[in-house]
């Protein structure tokens, strides 16, 4: 007969995110660099600040790898092509 | 009245004091339809990154206007007529800033880095 009361406690595991060799995830998600208060202006006359978002090749790069926002990432992609058509960035770059 | 950013490229042979006759030209041609210019700039002979009409470079200038939607039509027709300007871009914007333009700034903001996460 089986006592219940002397039941032992079923071991304990790590969390499975551990087991699968995760790293626990802290600071998620990065924040936005051109939201929030002092953050730099989008507009197509800061080349300065616009070639730091398109590649070697002039390519405007996508907002999953600089973690710009939504909202700003449109408003991005237009003041770069503004700039481009004024001569100030290129279409293509080799 | 709307405010326009107006910027305009001329073209490289002609000199400065050219093109700011071109900007003076512009000038009066918006004040004739009742509009009124409220900055001008001159951003220097610049390099193009692609060759525009043949050209590697040019004279580039910038108004901040305050005129009525007819008045910029007729200056973008006078524009596009005009033998030494290369290209134009009008710009509708909500207002127009007192400080100069990023582009010939060259003091501030240069400490702005980009961090590219690798995940």
């Amino acid at each position: 007969m089986t006592d219940l009361s002397k039941k032992k406690p079923l071991p304990s595991f790590p969390s499975l995110s551990v087991l699968l060799g995760k790293k626990p995830q802290t600071n998620r998600r990065r924040q936005c660099p051109l939201s929030g208060e002092g953050a730099p202006k989008v507009d197509y006359k800061n080349v300065k600040l616009l070639s730091k978002f398109i590649s070697e090749r002039g390519k405007i790069i996508p907002n999953r790898i600089t973690s710009v926002s939504v909202k700003k990432q449109r408003e991005l992609a237009s003041a770069i092509k503004r700039a481009r058509y004024l001569g100030l960035l290129p279409y293509v770059a080799k | 009245m709307p405010n326009y950013e107006i910027t305009y490229i001329a073209r490289q042979e002609i000199s400065e004091n050219d093109v700011e006759k071109i900007t003076d030209g512009f000038t009066k041609l918006l004040s004739d339809n009742g509009g009124k210019v409220i900055k001008t700039e001159y951003w220097g002979l610049r390099n193009f990154t692609y060759e525009i009409k043949k050209a590697k470079n040019g004279h580039y200038a910038f108004m901040g206007v305050d005129a009525p939607a007819p008045a910029v039509k007729e200056l973008e027709r006078n524009m596009k007529l005009h033998e030494n300007v290369v290209r134009f871009l009008t710009i509708k914007v909500d207002k127009i800033s007192r400080e100069p333009s990023a582009i010939i700034r060259t003091d501030v903001e240069d400490d702005f880095e980009l961090k590219i996460d690798n995940n």
